[in-house]
């Protein structure tokens, strides 16, 4: 633990929490909801994120007593090395299979989107270049670079969502509760379980300044996202008619392509092209960086950077499994349930269980 | 030292391993359509490419194909020196559409389409699932302009020749934006797509079709209404964009004059500044002619909703006094001006909604994006039917008229 002595500040922290948590919604989880909820998605964006806020609170209440350090020293301190290679194996199997499920997803996103006609898998090597690239420079890099993008991401996201204003069309949010109440209440649940990224924070912990800054820039960086996704979610039902918002691929670029500023601005879409990749570059970064972090951690190597590669290895392998880019999304989804438990239920777990194994011993002593 | 010429030398070599010229597209290596045009074929159908001759077009050497000299299509009989229309026959669009890069030494390039024209027949028989297939593919935008064609596609594309405008794209841009036409209404594929998809909703296009001035006995003046290709238009263009034809589940079901475009502009809020004659009530023969604006959005309202739906509409419109007999001024007044114009348009518009709802069975002018706001969900509003109730439904049309102006000299 004591090579942490980098001191990210609120900026940084929420910029990672922001990127980790709108990505998904970049690549393609407005169609998803539309899709099982009809044009109510917005109500879950609203729905879902209420909860989500709920939970980081609780996780920060519990977080509040282990102070400076991540997931994996809490349970090796709880459980010894057997609950540190636990839990370590736990958060890094699913954080690869994340990792591996957005880089197909953004390797085949670029690859459909942009003009040129080069392979997917050429596509997905030159992003495992950049990732590889960042990597070497450890989590400051990383997330310093989280720092600089994320508020460019926001600020085309804005503009989208203010620029299409003029295709807004208020009955698209009718009728109010989509394909009924049931589906709304059912269709967010499994929305929060699209929230594992929650396991950023508590693997970020020990970078942040102090305990105080911390907090903060969880709770801003939390509710900016909530709103994020929510206007989001928003511009898209309302410039999308039901049932049609649940047939296209990767909603945000869609609503991109029907912003037109007069004759001579065509094609405005291209602009955001960068912005689509370079969030999920980030969040793709971010994960390997963890990854290798925790591979470092639990087998207390000073040689950690060796695992970039293999790691990097293992990612592409499971991203190319799946033989179609809608294989890949299926496979996403139905894994949600197990990523929530091993990014989220397990981490909480661990930690009422450090918790009171500590409260016991204060007690004996 | 050594990490950064590790870095320089790693950069060096993606950057000229990478950065090379394998998927490159020359601009000059492409053949650039502006339009494109679906015609019935007996087996199959007819796609027509209209490509733009970029050195025509920028004043180059006069006409020099885009596609190379010897090249079909050069000679395709064209009106427009500045395009070149290229017609292949195929089952479905894609692969017609491979066949004719065959054809071409450049590849074809469909980044600037502005057009996508429907013949009659192909609308008759559906267009839905092409609709689909253009929205799936990434090199359409979405918001390229649609039509139907009364005559064929092809036909239309070759006579199309515009004299104020050299440039195609444009030209078809200016046209079919509809930024001050109240003659037609204005759909872009993205529009078209959604409205097939929605439920009990009709789709509007505007109607293209070629003015014959010599034969066409019903050859019309521009303030009666009059269809697509009635309008005695002088002029080497004898391409004519007017009135609009209305589809329900994708299938064409009703062709409207441009006085139905005007009314469904007024239904819809969409209205631009519009010249209507009015029939004298004095003096036979003659006519009252107001300039008229819609500054407020028309209110649509479901006031009852059962087997017999109620519908009303609300229309303001601020109005200048064009052309006024005295006898008429003097016996009615502004107020009474304002009461037969008000009138006048509420028995048009009654006329027009009644006439989509027997003929069409459709509801172009959203109707039912207001009523779904009556049901709490998607479910409900699928099982009230939306499409059969809306053919049994009853119409209350409000119109009020405001003579605000009589211009820059007194009437009467």
């Amino acid at each position: 633990m004591n090579k942490r002595i980098i001191n990210f500040g609120k900026f940084e922290t929420a910029s990672v929490l922001i990127n980790a948590l709108i990505v998904k919604v970049l690549l393609g989880l407005p169609q998803l909801l539309c899709k099982q909820a009809g044009n109510a998605a917005w109500m879950i964006a609203l729905i879902s994120g209420m909860v989500f806020l709920a939970l980081v609170l609780v996780i920060m209440r519990l977080y509040k007593r282990f102070p400076n350090r991540n997931i994996i020293s809490i349970a090796e301190e709880a459980g010894g090395a057997a609950l540190k290679w636990f839990v370590a194996v736990l958060i890094i199997l699913p954080l690869i299979f994340k990792g591996a499920i957005t880089l197909r997803l953004s390797a085949e996103t670029i690859n459909l989107i942009t003009p040129y006609r080069i392979p997917s898998f050429l596509t997905a090597v030159l992003v495992g270049i950049a990732i590889i690239a960042v990597a070497y420079k450890g989590t400051e890099g990383a997330v310093r670079l989280h720092a600089i993008f994320v508020p460019l991401i926001v600020t085309a996201l804005a503009l989208v969502i203010i620029a299409s204003c003029a295709s807004f069309k208020l009955t698209n949010i009718f009728p109010v509760w989509g394909l009924g109440k049931k589906e709304v209440i059912k269709t967010s649940l499994y929305a929060i379980l699209m929230y594992s990224d929650i396991i950023y924070i508590l693997l970020l912990y020990p970078y942040v300044k102090s305990e105080k800054v911390f907090r903060r820039a969880v709770g801003w960086g939390t509710v900016l996202a909530v709103i994020i996704q929510l206007a989001i979610m928003l511009g898209y039902v309302l410039t999308t008619q039901y049932p049609g918002s649940g047939e296209l691929f990767m909603p945000v670029y869609q609503v991109s392509r029907i912003i037109r500023l007069g004759d001579n601005s065509q094609s405005i879409e291209a602009i955001f092209y960068p912005v689509w990749i370079s969030s999920s570059l980030l969040y793709l970064t971010l994960t390997q960086t963890f990854v290798v972090e925790i591979l470092g951690q639990a087998s207390k190597t000073k040689y950690e950077k060796l695992f970039i590669v293999p790691t990097l290895a293992v990612m592409f392998v499971i991203a190319y499994m799946p033989k179609s880019v809608t294989q890949a999304m299926q496979i996403s989804q139905k894994a949600s349930p197990i990523l929530f438990i091993c990014t989220v239920a397990l981490p909480i777990l661990v930690m009422i269980f450090a918790y009171i194994k500590n409260r016991r011993a204060s007690y004996e002593t | 030292m050594k990490r950064r010429l590790f870095a320089a030398m790693l950069i060096a070599v993606i950057a000229t391993s990478l950065g090379g010229c394998r998927y490159s597209h020359e601009i000059t290596e492409m053949a650039y359509a502006v339009a494109l045009g679906l015609d019935k074929e007996e087996d199959g159908i007819a796609v027509s490419v209209q490509f733009a001759k970029p050195l025509s077009i920028s004043g180059g050497s006069g006409g020099e194909s885009s596609g190379g000299s010897s090249e079909k299509g050069e000679e395709d009989g064209a009106k427009n020196k500045n395009t070149t229309v290229l017609t292949v026959k195929g089952k479905d669009i894609f692969t017609a559409l491979t066949a004719a890069e065959n054809n071409l030494s450049k590849e074809i390039n469909l980044s600037h389409v502005k057009l996508l024209l429907f013949s009659q027949d192909i609308a008759q028989e559906g267009i839905a699932d092409y609709v689909k297939q253009f929205m799936k593919s990434n090199q359409f935008s979405p918001n390229t302009y649609t039509a139907i064609s009364l005559c064929k596609a092809e036909e239309y594309m070759k006579t199309a020749n515009p004299s104020l405008e050299i440039n195609p794209a444009k030209y078809y841009t200016l046209i079919f934006s509809n930024n001050d036409n109240n003659y037609m209404p204005s759909t872009t594929l993205r529009e078209l797509y959604f409205n097939l998809s929605a439920n009990g909703e009709g789709e509007v296009l505007p109607v293209a079709n070629l003015s014959n001035d010599e034969s066409n006995e019903k050859s019309k003046s521009g303030e009666d209404g009059y269809f697509a290709g009635q309008l005695s238009v002088g002029g080497e263009n004898k391409a004519d964009v007017s009135g609009m034809a209305i589809l329900s589940g994708g299938k064409l079901k009703q062709v409207l004059s441009t006085k139905d475009a005007l009314y469904y502009h007024m239904l819809t809020g969409k209205l631009r500044e519009i010249y209507i004659l009015i029939p004298s009530v004095k003096e036979e023969g003659e006519h009252i002619t107001l300039r008229l604006t819609q500054d407020e959005k028309p209110k649509l309202c479901a006031d009852e909703l059962g087997e017999t739906p109620k519908l009303s509409a609300k229309i303001c419109l601020m109005g200048e006094l064009v052309k006024c007999p005295d006898s008429d001024f003097n016996e009615l007044g502004i107020d009474g001006l304002n009461e037969l114009a008000s009138r006048y348009i509420e028995g048009q518009i009654t006329d027009f909604l009644e006439n989509t709802q027997n003929e069409s069975k459709a509801d172009v002018t959203g109707f039912g994006e207001i009523s779904k706001m009556h049901f709490s969900d998607w479910n409900d509003w699928t099982l009230y039917n939306w499409q059969d109730k809306f053919i049994n439904s009853e119409f209350s049309v409000t119109a009020n008229v405001n003579i605000s102006r009589e211009g820059l000299v007194y009437t009467g």
